[in-house]
């Protein structure tokens, strides 16, 4: 067993050929040469030749500077490889099985998944008993929860908004820890985290071919493995019938909230949800403010969402009134926080993340995010 | 120019990989000329090749039903462990935790049982945060729709 | 490299023991190898063994990252010998040429470096010389010498566990390279034809 002591980065696989290879073996044959050369035997005296020289002559120009820039460029960065696996999802049409796992505390929920994509659309069919028949179907920016005891389609929005991306990698480092076959394909392993302690992180396996995710690996900002989904089978371009992505006929719908982020600022929320909102004034590096959303709780109380992100991670922040005014349930002698008033973070039940509450001066603060609890404290603590 | 005794002193650096560059360099210089230094790096040399020649001995098959056994009859955990781990936290949980144990004495004696509605509206909190994170850069959306269907089951339970 | 399944380490910390045992299976060979060397008596080094799992079982909630298992499962075992060598001062280790009920010194095997310079394939009796010769190495030096030679470990991952700088486990390693240099110079011995 040979050892050396020095650790090899980014091992290619045997018999692969690396772009610079490729373009190496197309000077040495003397491709554009060839041309030049053969140009230069006819006529060399005449107008036209003169003429075809010169344009045989630009082009062979042309195509030299784009070798030599292709093989400065080299191989596609870590970061080049993030934004095409995050475009490719946005271009195939396929039919694939997964396996997902979460793990939340004590608890872990895992199943086999039936996926369908195209380009806009997609729907998980979930196979586990447990989860019982569950259903999600992603139309445009619609997100629909299929649950078919109650024969209920549970909707939401959720817009896509630009820019992202573009923060996740200002925020995070992306490294190409090596390639490996999966699912019979060869897949780049790049991981997503943030220099600093206390940040959640990615790993994905980014098919070579076509830049889909094959596999994603999801860890907590405890750094404890939180989500796991891996493709186990893949059928390229089936037909798939625009039915796959609709709420079957007769069902009850349930609108979750609406389309209208957009139309919201602060005077306007303000109206709509009777106080003024107050927003933490410490954020953690790297965030930003993503939107606001109105929502309607089940006591019928108006809340009102701020979410902050950091391209990979978000927070939010919900707001509303101590006291239901509908029902007089609430605040005031009798009312006790889920923490204490002044209390410690809470984990979240089914998925990573903590809860905090607070109530300050009539309104109550629900902190939720996949956040140390330090940090979520400092960050409720900023809410004066 | 490096002496032979200087040279020496390098070797074993030499062997195991330490050395880079100009340093490398020069050794490999040295060794090619003086036949008394390139004995001993292959000597060094060598010493590598019998501990990498060593080979491992396969553990002992009772070991892991001793330690199946272990776990399995629920061993209670050392004290000192539990300690270690409790101290393994970071100091700020320490305050929380006081301060939330002062608290929760006080409030107790003098509150109410909390109403419904809050747990049920951090349960809807909780599914609306990480609905948004759909459309998010590289969502695993498999995962999350569990996520959404458990916390929504949990409401829906309460 | 650590190629542990996080899922795995996931599974075992909810409490699944058949993921434990898959952890353990695959780094039980490791973890044994670098306790049979690192103290004196080697018939102790399966009860020590079985302490590392059982307490990595115990603190499985402590570990920070699923995905560095290994490193952490290392640090456990290093605890453990550490703390055991406290209790139980090691005898020093004789090296010497082992000799047989005959009294006359049995002569150690050279190895041929004639074939392959870079692999030889050693006799028991030489693999032991070997062997007694780490296990006379001061501490410091016997444990990168464990982990890189028998355990195959890179000297980042060893840097890792024993929490000081690539430098320093290259510069241990250049020193117990020369201290075992001249502990077998008998079977380093350049051939005679």
């Amino acid at each position: 067993m040979s050892r050396s002591t020095t650790r090899a980065h980014f091992p290619v696989a045997s018999g692969e050929r690396t772009w610079k290879s490729v373009l190496r073996d197309e000077r040495v044959r003397g491709r554009t040469d060839f041309q030049v050369r053969s140009c230069c035997t006819t006529s060399p005296f005449s107008i036209a030749s003169i003429a075809r020289n010169c344009l045989t002559s630009v082009i062979a120009a042309a195509v030299l500077l784009a070798l030599a820039s292709a093989s400065a460029c080299g191989a596609a960065t870590s970061e080049e490889r993030l934004r095409a696996a995050q475009a490719a999802e946005d271009r195939l049409t396929f039919r694939a099985r997964l396996n997902t796992a979460t793990f939340t505390g004590d608890a872990s929920v895992s199943s086999e998944v039936v996926t369908y994509r195209k380009p806009g659309h997609c729907r998980l069919e979930y196979q586990s008993p447990a989860l019982k028949g569950l259903v999600m179907i992603e139309s445009g920016d619609r997100i629909i929860r299929l649950n078919a005891g109650q024969k209920t389609a549970y909707v939401g929005c959720v817009r896509r908004e630009a820019g992202r991306l573009d923060l996740l990698l200002k925020n995070y480092t992306v490294t190409n820890e090596k390639t490996e076959p999966l699912v019979g394909r060869q897949a780049d392993v790049l991981s997503v985290s943030r220099v600093q302690f206390g940040h959640p992180s990615k790993k994905i396996w980014v098919d070579r071919e076509t830049n889909l995710i094959l596999r994603s690996e999801y860890y907590s900002s405890d750094g404890k493995l939180a989500s796991l989904t891996v493709c186990t089978d893949i059928e390229w371009n089936p037909p798939l019938d625009d039915s796959l992505f609709e709420i079957p006929a007769g069902w009850k719908q349930i609108v979750l909230e609406d389309d209208s982020a957009s139309r919201w600022d602060r005077e306007r929320l303000t109206k709509e949800a009777g106080f003024t909102l107050k927003e933490p004034s410490y954020l953690p590096p790297g965030y930003v403010f993503d939107g606001f959303k109105v929502c309607r709780c089940g006591s019928g109380i108006t809340s009102v969402q701020m979410r902050y992100t950091d391209g990979l991670n978000s927070f939010s922040v919900f707001e509303r009134f101590s006291q239901c005014r509908c029902c007089g349930r609430g605040h005031g002698k009798g009312w006790r926080c889920r923490q204490g008033c002044q209390g410690g973070c809470e984990l979240l039940a089914n998925q990573p993340g903590r809860v905090l509450t607070r109530d300050i001066s009539g309104l109550t603060y629900v902190f939720i995010g996949d956040l140390p609890a330090a940090e979520l404290t400092q960050i409720a603590d900023s809410v004066k | 120019m490096k002496s032979c005794n200087e040279i020496q002193t390098q070797l074993a650096d030499y062997a195991v990989g330490a050395l880079a560059g100009d340093q490398r360099a020069e050794i490999e210089r040295h060794v090619r000329d003086c036949a008394t230094c390139a004995r001993k790096l292959r000597a060094l040399q060598r010493t590598g090749t019998l501990l990498n020649a060593l080979r491992p001995q396969e553990t002992p098959a009772q070991v892991w039903e001793a330690v199946r056994n272990a776990i399995e009859s629920g061993q209670p955990r050392p004290w000192l462990e539990r300690l270690r781990e409790v101290f393994a936290l970071p100091r700020l949980a320490y305050v929380g935790a006081a301060a939330v144990l002062v608290l929760a004495a006080g409030l107790y004696l003098t509150l109410q049982p909390q109403p419904p509605a809050v747990a049920e509206d951090t349960d809807n909190y909780a599914e609306q945060h990480s609905l948004m994170a759909w459309n998010d850069p590289l969502s695993d959306k498999a995962a999350l729709g569990v996520m959404l269907s458990q916390t929504a089951a949990s409401r829906e339970t309460q | 490299m650590d190629t542990t399944d996080p899922a795995l380490v996931a599974r075992a910390r909810n409490g699944d023991v058949e993921a434990f045992g898959e952890l353990f299976r695959g780094t039980q060979r490791r973890i044994y190898n670098y306790v049979r060397h690192m103290i004196a008596e080697p018939e102790n080094a399966a009860d020590l063994t079985q302490k590392v799992y059982v307490r990595a079982w115990q603190s499985l909630k402590s570990l920070r990252a699923d995905g560095a298992f290994l490193v952490w499962l290392h640090r456990i075992a290093l605890n453990i010998v550490r703390d055991s060598r406290k209790r139980a001062p090691e005898p020093t280790v004789p090296l010497e040429v082992p000799s047989t009920d005959d009294e006359s010194p049995r002569a150690l095997e050279i190895p041929d470096w004639s074939q392959n310079p870079e692999q030889v394939v050693l006799t028991h009796d030489t693999q032991e010389f070997v062997r007694r010769a780490v296990r006379s190495l001061p501490d410091i030096h016997r444990e990168v010498v464990t982990m890189h030679h028998l355990e195959g470990m890179e000297v980042t991952e060893i840097a890792e566990v024993l929490g000081i700088s690539h430098g320093t486990v290259l510069s241990r390693l250049a020193r117990a390279r020369e201290a075992l240099r001249r502990k077998l110079d008998p079977i380093l011995k350049e051939g005679t034809s």
